[in-house]
């Protein structure tokens, strides 16, 4: 994944070289592939290993600079100002395990064009084609927060409906690059009143597509399951940034946050107004489970003593709740890292802040 | 008997003579006419009693003349004959026993098998023992049993060969691992080398066969400083005392924690350098705490057991230890190539 240390910046305080964090990265399990001179900008290109998707964002490598630094993550700028209208569109969810959330969002009135110097310019050095602002937009929101998007020209969907639901047998869609592919029950679509729409998770319909005439937007934010995502973009040979992150598993609960993102900075760079609120359906919300950690697990697994004070220093910086009993700690794990479901997770997690090269 | 009948013979004998063209021919003359006992001539001569006393004499001077001339004649042919097919003899079993013989080469290890003779040597000594395994496996060994359940990316048919529907060629030597694991109860501490096959194009830096070393130890109280301990030890035993070894953490479905294994680069001592891509660092293998989640495919307890595996390519080991940019060269069995080891 490359990475603009100018980017990261806004994110997190940093007055150390890139070179510096890209070590600490790489020590940290982000691996340090190459840096990049862009202008006055440096491309850290870093290995993300499959079980970190969340890491697949400015902002997930943010998070694992400023645990490692221990320091605060500043979040962008989301304010939405309130809406005008009623937006007046309907979302439903047929099969809610594989799409647990879908919001969507109606700004009308916006004004397609290209994209400002600077927005085409970072786009550009992380290696995204620029196209116009309102894609531009949900490219940057994927790169910055690792949440796909989907914009849609809201004129050309049918009854201002959404439905996620299996694609029917028989059913095809012409996706953004022109190709027409036919679908089977497998695979999961949105779909208009009439018709599928957009591959859920992978690519938008052609039909639908967002163009110089466009005036009113739905943009969607949801969660997709990845295993259908992986398995309908191996079927039909496409990936893209976006499957490649679903298939990893995305934030369930940053969907709307993403989702305010992007439509601050449509109305920025596109001008428009919002209409009516968020539509935000969310049938898959899930507590997160805690986790017991054994304070003689550690000294057991890892052979060494940690302090108890840095366990729960270390757990912290990653945003982990953490609770003291008497044997140990009960933790609960950000609803980001998909990767943490059990006590060696733990100790993982605290062997690799802790620092491998400190072990005897 | 006259004169004349001996001019007659004489003539005869001029005839026969050219149609001798191999010694047996020549035997065959020879006997028609000199034969002791049923020879024209000698029979010839020895009718020379019953001629008139006169006659006796000349017939007795020009019989003899006759003869000679025969047995000169023949001897002369058969030395002339004996030549020719001996010259024939010799063209047809042309020898120069001049020449220098062929030269058998001497066969010796390739230097696969004696990176691979290392590692084994230097395991054996820190009390491990060999395992060994097929290399035609099920995917349940290939992958369930070491955490990759159906539908992991790295069970895609574009990474793997299958053989029909049933088989594959094994990815790693892991499965070695599993079996042993069910074979046997703690303590466990086995290293396991073979062949492996994965569907990687053959480049400067992959083939589709290749070569790996797994360790796996398994016992109470094993940890993960343990682990750091054994390579730490393994590298400077291999490539020599001052090799230090870097421990990264990574992500392996079947271990956990997990990290990449790197050496301080031993061409440059991390002043940077082309091997190391100015890094400082050689990365050489994976390696990790076993993931707790295959002791329940074995049958361990994993509240009492803990253990840790590691592995790397034994070509890799040998291409950084003798230098060796192209792993395509261990392969092709170039003498030139072999003989440098």
């Amino acid at each position: 994944m490359r990475i603009s240390f100018n980017w990261l910046s806004e994110f997190v305080e940093l007055s150390e070289a890139p070179a510096d964090v890209g070590e600490r990265l790489t020590e940290a399990g982000l691996t340090l592939d190459a840096l990049e001179k862009e202008g006055d900008d440096t491309i850290l290109d870093l290995d993300i290993t499959s079980n970190r998707g969340d890491c697949l964002s400015h902002l997930g490598v943010a998070r694992e600079v400023a645990a490692v630094y221990g320091r605060s993550v500043r979040m962008p700028e989301t304010a939405v100002t309130p809406p005008a209208g009623t937006g007046n569109v309907s979302v439903s969810i047929e099969d809610s395990s594989r799409c647990r959330r879908y919001t969507a969002r109606i700004i009308e009135g916006v004004q397609v064009a290209p994209s400002p110097g600077w927005m085409a310019e970072r786009l550009a050095s992380l290696g995204v084609r620029p196209i116009n602002n309102i894609a531009d937009v949900t490219n940057y929101v994927l790169l910055e927060l690792g949440q796909p998007l989907h914009a849609f020209d809201l004129d050309l969907l049918d009854s201002r409906r959404i439905v996620v639901r299996q694609a029917e047998t028989g059913e095809s869609i012409e996706t953004l690059d022109e190709i027409d592919r036919p679908l089977d029950p497998s695979m999961l679509t949105i779909a208009d009143g009439r018709q599928p729409v957009a591959l859920a998770g992978i690519m938008g319909g052609r039909a639908s597509e967002i163009s110089s005439g466009t005036r009113n937007v739905l943009v969607e934010s949801a969660w997709f399951d990845p295993l259908t995502v992986r398995q309908t973009s191996h079927l039909l040979n496409l990936s893209t940034e976006a499957s490649y992150r679903f298939e990893r598993g995305t934030d369930v609960e940053m969907v709307a946050l993403a989702s305010d993102r992007a439509t601050r900075l449509i109305l920025d760079l596109a001008g428009g107004t919002v209409s009516g609120p968020l539509v935000d359906v969310y049938p898959g919300k899930a507590a997160q489970g805690t986790i017991e950690l054994r304070r003689e697990r550690i000294l057991r697994y890892l052979g060494v003593q940690i302090p108890d004070r840095e366990v729960t220093s270390i757990l912290e910086s990653l945003r982990f709740v953490v609770a003291s009993t008497a044997s140990g700690w009960q933790v609960t794990a950000p609803s980001y890292r998909h990767d943490i479901s059990r006590e060696e997770d733990l100790l993982e997690e605290v062997a690799r802040q802790y620092g491998y090269e400190r072990f005897p | 008997m006259s004169l004349e009948s001996l001019r007659v013979l004489g003539e005869q004998f001029d005839q026969d003579k050219l149609s001798i063209t191999e010694p047996a021919d020549l035997e065959e003359v020879r006997i028609r006419y000199l034969s002791r006992k049923s020879g024209r001539l000698t029979q010839a001569l020895q009718a020379l009693t019953r001629l008139p006393k006169e006659d006796r004499r000349e017939f007795g001077r020009l019989g003899n003349i006759l003869k000679q001339r025969m047995e000169s004649e023949l001897a002369e042919l058969e030395a002339s004959l004996g030549s020719v097919a001996q010259a024939r003899r010799l063209e047809a079993e042309a020898l120069d026993v001049t020449l220098p013989g062929f030269r058998t080469s001497l066969g010796h290890r390739h230097p696969l098998t004696l990176v691979r003779e290392d590692m084994e040597r230097i395991f054996i000594a820190m009390g491990y023992s060999v395992e060994d395994g097929p290399e035609v496996e099920t995917p349940y060994y290939n992958f369930e049993a070491l955490n990759i359940p159906e539908g992991h990316p790295a069970r895609n048919a574009s990474d793997t060969f299958y053989i029909g529907g049933e088989l594959l060629l094994r990815t790693h030597t892991s499965p070695v691992q599993v079996r042993t694991m069910e074979r046997q109860s703690p303590p466990v501490r086995i290293v396991c080398p073979g062949r492996v096959f994965r569907r990687d194009d053959l480049d400067a830096t992959h083939s589709p066969m290749f070569h790996q070393f797994e360790g796996l130890v398994v016992d109470e109280g094993v940890t993960f400083g343990d682990l750091k301990g054994t390579l730490e030890l393994f590298h400077r035993e291999f490539f020599g005392e001052g090799t230090r070894t870097r421990f990264r953490p990574s992500y392996f479905p079947f271990t956990e924690p997990s990290a990449e294994v790197d050496i301080s680069c031993i061409f440059c001592h991390q002043k940077g350098c082309r091997v190391c891509k100015q890094t400082g660092w050689i990365e050489l293998g994976g390696s990790g705490m076993v993931n707790p989640a295959l002791y329940g495919f074995v049958g361990y307890d994993p509240e009492r057991y803990s253990g840790f595996a590691f592995g790397g390519g034994i070509d890799r080991y040998a291409m950084v230890k003798y230098q060796i940019n192209d792993i395509p060269m261990l392969f092709q069995n170039d003498f030139r190539f072999l003989e440098q080891f």
